[in-house]
């Protein structure tokens, strides 16, 4: 994994001249080629072998050892520092944009991005109701085995759960978090992920580019986080076509009118019909 | 005086009663004029002036307090400086104070809810808490050991104290514009000086036409009587600024401990009604929980919704402290509150008041009567034993020049004295209140900066002490 190896990233920038390492890391970053392969340990002799260094050996070496088991949190998050956070900002940011297909990159940066302050907020709207801090207490996980598929495809085919049922049938589990150092926010980060999925389904959004920019702004205006925000810039990548038939800001103006997606007991909806779930949450379904 | 006579007097009001005159009355049996006629008998020099002391209300739990003192603590406790408290040492009084039910502390840890500043101010015995009917029963004690001393009658002696008899209005003679006072009983008082001890709404100042400015702070305080979870170790204060007003938990002796929680209208009102188990857990959550938290309680509260509250404190409570060692806990947070003292809870208006003046051809204001101020620096009390000891000192020197002690240019002194000392603190403590009313985040960065610099500046907080603990 890459952020496995992350730590110790700066366990060599320190003992190279830090200058040079990020200067290096950046020159080769302009080859997305790099990326398609996420070990960073691979990156890092790509690196290595064009801008040899001694001391690399042995830090690549380092890198394909197991993470040390103090470097985690019980709950396999991993313990960063802020030298460390700042470095997988910088280079799962990059990487994120130069090759956004790539999961991994994105939801390294999606959780360094959300930084403690953007994810108090979050947390602070699910403390202001009883569902909300529920939620906190409780920290249901939303998966196949708290949403059993045997049940929700029992449900009607207008239900909340069994459109969720249909969009997560090929399997498409939300990864769990591991780079947010505080233990209740991981929790609020997670739950903003599993949330992800609601999204489009209560916005009636595709899951190709199309329909994932404008679930992207929804989310940026309904919950702040600045990786959401980032991703509508791809917006400006699309053909002329393509961007006139894509309202980013409509989106957002949903979403931020919209009740706070965070704070809603998902799991209490699953057999209402969806679009009284909209009316319920004030979303207005686009297309 | 019988209580047949008295009735007789009520019945016969329209007989008009002959008219007392006095060199000096009191209006107000609370601690300002208590202290006041104390003092005044202990000094050599106006030890012969003839006093008379009116209180509106009953004095009984106070004149027993020191033969059958209750034995659980009342609800009406203040932060004594050992200026006070020196002060009281002189009059003669400080030795008839029950010393098992008063608590010295040596340290305030002062934090806010919305940042993690904090200071901690550290001074040996820098205040001392003591209840209010324990002063005043040290008072009157002084006053009948001082009578006893005197060896003269009780009607010689020329310190008369009356309790259950309010003042209904206040008159001036018509030949010497002496003030006279109409009292409830259908009696009259004529006094060479009218000393005004008459707490806020005070009637001797509305007589005397002083304007009194000021303003309601909106907020109430909620005091209590506690008993928290093991006898202290380290007897210290704790207050905590929260958005709705500052939370104080001051220690008394073994595993006691009084309340005094500023707190908006509507929620003071919830907080002495509410189930006692439920605000004892909100006390503790104060102290450790962050404000949308508090935020989400009084909501509840307000409401009437009370189902699973203190399991949802509990579980906030734990997840914040889970962090900590035991060490930190007890460096950073006050020792849980397990009970309350039944009928312990009392709410009380809080306010900023400041009279122009002091004093004015024969009359004296003194205590509350001249002042009042937010309770979150403690110091309401203690600046009346201040203008006492300031105003006993005028007129001793008038005394000893030989004028007459009504005269304005011997009371003077006092108002010139006390006046400055007594704004400033006023100033300070009302700006207090108003930067820690304040939400907005540049604002709490900013006084939590400054808390964090002067937390670490010993020089300036030596000075800070000195100024409120009067060394
Ligand atoms: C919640 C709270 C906490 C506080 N904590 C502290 C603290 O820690 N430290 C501190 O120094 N101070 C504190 N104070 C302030 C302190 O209690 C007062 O400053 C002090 O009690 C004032 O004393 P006083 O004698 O001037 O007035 P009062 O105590 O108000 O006495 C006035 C007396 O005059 C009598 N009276 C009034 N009108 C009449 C009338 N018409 N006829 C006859 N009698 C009349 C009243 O019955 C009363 O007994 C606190 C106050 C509050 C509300």
């Amino acid at each position: 994994m890459l952020s496995r190896h992350i730590p110790n990233v700066t366990q060599v920038s320190t003992t190279i001249s830090k200058r040079t390492f990020i200067i290096s890391t950046l020159a080769t970053l302009t080859n997305s080629q790099y990326f398609k392969n996420i070990q960073l340990a691979d990156e890092i002799e790509d690196i290595h072998n064009k801008l040899p260094f001694p001391q690399m050996d042995e830090f690549i070496q380092q890198a394909r050892e197991p993470l040390h088991e103090d470097r985690k949190f019980p709950d396999g998050r991993i313990k960063l520092n802020s030298l460390e956070q700042s470095s997988i900002f910088l280079i799962s940011g990059i990487s994120a944009l130069l090759n956004p297909a790539n999961g991994t990159h994105i939801n390294n940066f999606g959780e360094v991005s959300s930084f403690e302050f953007v994810l108090k907020n979050l947390r602070d709207q699910m403390l202001q109701t009883s569902t909300g801090r529920s939620i906190l207490r409780e920290r249901p996980l939303m998966n196949n085995e708290t949403l059993d598929p045997e049940w929700l495809k029992t449900l009607p085919e207008n239900s909340l759960g069994f459109q969720y049922l249909k969009f997560t049938e090929d399997g498409d589990s939300r990864a769990p978090v591991k780079l947010i150092q505080d233990e209740e926010l991981a929790y609020v980060f997670l739950r903003y992920r599993q949330t992800h999925d609601i999204v489009h389904i209560l916005t009636k959004s595709k899951i190709d580019l199309a329909g994932e920019l404008p679930v992207k702004a929804f989310e940026f205006g309904n919950t702040g986080l600045p990786m959401t925000g980032l991703a509508c810039f791809a917006w400006f990548k699309l053909s002329d076509k393509r961007k006139a038939r894509i309202n980013m800001f409509d989106s957002f103006l949903n979403g931020l009118q919209s009740k706070p997606f965070i704070g809603v007991k998902w799991e209490d909806f699953m057999e209402w019909d969806v679009e009284d779930v909209r009316k319920e949450l004030g979303v207005i379904p686009q297309n | 005086m019988s209580l047949i006579f008295k009735r007789a007097l009520a019945t016969a009001k329209s007989v008009v009663p002959p008219v007392k005159t006095v060199d000096v009355l009191i209006i107000g049996g609370g601690p300002a004029g208590l202290t006041l006629g104390a003092s005044l008998k202990n000094s050599s020099i106006t030890k012969d002036l003839k006093i008379e002391l009116v209180e509106g209300f009953n004095l009984d739990p106070v004149k027993k307090f020191y033969d059958e003192t209750p034995e659980h603590f009342t609800n009406r406790v203040v932060s004594l400086t050992p200026q006070t408290i020196n002060f009281l040492e002189k009059t003669g009084s400080w030795k008839f104070i029950k010393q098992d039910r008063i608590q010295p502390y040596d340290s305030i840890v002062v934090t806010e809810g919305l940042s993690d500043a904090k200071i901690e101010f550290d001074h040996h015995s820098m205040a001392t808490m003591v209840e209010n009917v324990n002063i005043q029963s040290s008072l009157y004690q002084r006053i009948k050991e001082l009578e006893q001393e005197s060896e003269l009658k009780s009607e010689d002696f020329g310190l008369n104290l009356r309790d259950n008899t309010r003042v209904e209005q206040i008159t001036k003679d018509e030949t010497n514009q002496w003030p006279v006072v109409h009292l409830s009983t259908g009696e009259q008082i004529k006094t060479r000086l009218l000393v005004g001890a008459d707490g806020f709404n005070s009637p001797v100042r509305k007589f005397s036409g002083i304007e009194s400015r000021g303003w309601f702070y909106n907020r109430f305080g909620v005091v209590a009587t506690l008993k928290l979870e093991f006898p202290v170790f380290k007897y210290a204060g704790w207050q905590r600024f929260l958005p709705t007003g500052p939370i104080a938990l001051l220690p008394l002796p073994d595993d006691n401990a009084t309340l005094v929680w500023s707190q908006t209208v509507e929620n003071s009102e919830m907080l002495t009604k509410i189930d006692s188990e439920i605000f004892i857990n909100l006390i503790n959550a104060a102290f450790v929980l962050e404000d949308v938290d508090m935020q989400f309680y009084y909501k509840q509260l307000n409401k009437g919704e009370t189902e699973g509250l203190i399991e949802d404190i509990q579980w906030r409570i734990n997840h914040a402290t889970q962090k900590y060692s035991d060490e930190q806990l007890e460096e950073n947070f006050p020792l849980k509150v397990v009970s309350i003292e039944e009928n312990s809870r009392a709410r009380f208006p809080l306010k900023l008041s400041h009279a122009d003046s002091y004093v004015s051809e024969r009359i004296a204001l003194v205590g509350d009567a001249a002042h009042t101020t937010h309770p979150l620096a403690g110091q309401g009390l203690n600046m009346g034993q201040m203008d006492v000891q300031s105003l006993v000192g005028a007129i001793e020197k008038g005394m000893q020049r030989g004028l007459d002690i009504g005269n304005p240019l011997v009371l003077e002194p006092y108002w010139a004295d006390r006046y400055p000392e007594n704004h400033l603190l006023l100033g300070v403590v009302d700006k207090l209140h108003k930067l820690y009313s304040i939400r907005s985040e540049p604002i709490v960065a900013l006084r939590s900066f400054g808390l964090k610099a002067v937390n670490s500046m010993s020089l300036l907080k030596d000075f800070m002490i000195g100024k409120v603990s009067g060394k």
